[in-house]
């Protein structure tokens, strides 16, 4: 990418460029977030919309080359909490689902997902998962947004979020297993109380670890 | 809502971001093969981890291929070539001074009265101010969207108001988007139109007891009050609980087509 630093003003045709190339490549991480936040389809995309722009308003303060998803999933939860504030609400659970919200997504039969749980998770029903997420804590949503629909680190989503790295993990420990919980108490799953690692405990995205090193020998990473 | 009996139990053991920590590989290979040997042993932990990795696959097989629509890419691409065009035409506007004339149309029932002099009324001070430093400025909107329907859905949103947001192509105005204007009034909004005429600012708010007698409205007949100051018109009409107050750099009987279409065959409900 262009090499601009931070406070570089750049014209107006390549503010634009640069932007799209940077920022532009995680709209669809920002969907994801807008979604679990809003849960709506319109929601989200005005949610998405109004982010972008503020971002791209604010670009000039962006350094070029440093974690741009992060930079654009921190500006779209502050312009959620800034849209509720002005609404003078408080979270509340949402209801996932309406016209149109299911034409986005595979099902989850169609979704490779290694492990001896494919099975488990082809019988899954799709909508019930998201109730089920919606039933959470807006708190709990949005780490689960960040981490298992995004893939953050949790340094990254420490980031976004504004917290420390050990909150989002205990953040994380406790919404999956309220997810977890609600599952099973639906009948989507059994849990089996013999010792579960006979097979290899495979997350859905690349190791923590392995990427925080991978980062560490190859310099920061978007 | 989750019983007693379904809240987690820690293992005293461990503590619950170390299941975490293995679940998402966030340990060393001697921390993994230590937690491996202890949820063997741990029916909690075993219970725990698989719970939980069953959820995090199952929101991920869920949701995780969520894809932005491409209307949403469309949108926002437009709305980046908005904000730069925006800044151009702040540019233009303000060398070539006064805006050309547009034909005028006919008014049907309204009665366009012109009050000279100063406004009294705060509320038009702080239009007329608002439409200078918004509306004229780079970014004249919170929102960016040429669709009334989802600038309808936005103003929802911020404000709870349901609003009709007019559609003024037939008079040459294409929509910019919306802004709140707390400035103003509480749940205010404004509408920002852009054309040959330059920027037209449509704020709506609750109705405006305050509002002087440069803005009365003629008992029994509706009508559209006018005033200009300083450059800017602003015309001013009510409805039960609602006040409207449009403007811009034209002159009155050039806002006229404006004022119709917001309330005519092109009105959106």
């Amino acid at each position: 990418m262009g090499g601009a630093s931070r406070g570089t003003v750049l014209k107006s045709g390549q503010r634009r460029r640069a932007f799209e190339a940077e920022v532009l490549p995680h709209l669809d991480a920002a969907y994801r977030l807008a979604y679990a936040l809003v849960g709506s389809r319109p929601d989200a995309e005005d949610l998405v919309q109004e982010a972008c722009l503020r971002a791209f308003a604010a670009f000039d303060r962006f350094t070029s080359g440093t974690n741009a998803r992060a930079w654009l999933l921190t500006i779209l939860r502050r312009v959620h909490l800034n849209n509720r504030r002005h609404l003078q609400t408080h979270p509340t659970a949402l209801h996932f689902g309406g016209p149109g919200d299911d034409e986005d997504v595979r099902d989850i039969a169609d979704t490779q997902t290694p492990g001896p749980e494919e099975e488990t998770l082809r019988a899954l029903d799709r909508a019930l998962v998201l109730e089920l997420l919606a039933e959470l804590p807006e708190d709990y949503r949005t780490v689960l947004a960040l981490v298992d629909l995004n893939g953050l680190r949790y340094a990254e989503a420490a980031e976004v979020i504004g917290c420390p790295t050990g909150t989002v993990m205990s953040r994380l420990h406790r919404a999956r297993w309220q997810l977890g919980a609600r599952l099973q108490r639906a009948g989507a799953f059994q849990i089996d109380t013999a010792p579960a690692l006979d097979a290899p405990a495979q997350p859905a995205w690349p190791p923590q670890r392995a990427r925080v090193l991978a980062e560490g020998r190859e310099g920061v990473a978007g | 809502m989750m019983g007693r009996d379904e809240l987690w139990t820690t293992c005293p053991e461990v503590g619950e971001a170390a299941l975490t920590a293995l679940l998402d590989g966030a340990l060393t290979a001697d921390e993994r093969a230590q937690m491996e040997d202890h949820v063997r042993r741990c029916t909690t932990c075993s219970g725990d981890l698989a719970r939980q990795r069953l959820a995090h696959l199952a929101l991920h097989a869920a949701a995780g291929n969520l894809a932005a629509p491409a209307e949403l890419r469309a949108r926002v691409a437009g709305g980046l070539g908005r904000q730069g065009w925006l800044a151009s035409v702040r540019r233009v506007v303000a060398a070539a001074g006064v805006a050309a004339a547009i034909a005028v149309a006919a008014v049907g029932v309204w009665r366009l009265n012109a009050t000279t002099g100063h406004a009294s009324s705060s509320t038009a001070v702080q239009v007329a101010r608002a439409h200078r430093q918004e509306t004229l400025s780079a970014t004249p909107v919170a929102f960016v969207s040429a669709d009334p329907a989802a600038v309808a859905r936005w103003v929802r949103t911020q404000t709870g108001r349901e609003v009709a947001v007019p559609d003024f192509g037939g008079a040459g105005y294409h929509l910019l988007g919306v802004r709140t204007e707390s400035g103003v009034s509480r749940g205010a909004v404004s509408l920002v139109y852009a054309g040959a005429g330059g920027r037209v600012t449509c704020t709506i708010l609750d109705g405006d007891a305050s509002l002087g007698a440069a803005f009365s409205a003629p008992p029994g007949a509706p009508s559209v009050h006018t005033i200009r100051q300083d450059g800017v018109t602003e015309a001013m009409w009510l409805e039960p609980g609602t006040t409207y107050l449009m403007a811009s750099e034209l002159q009155p009987q050039e806002m006229l087509p404006l004022i119709a279409a917001f309330n005519g065959p092109g009105y959106i409900p």
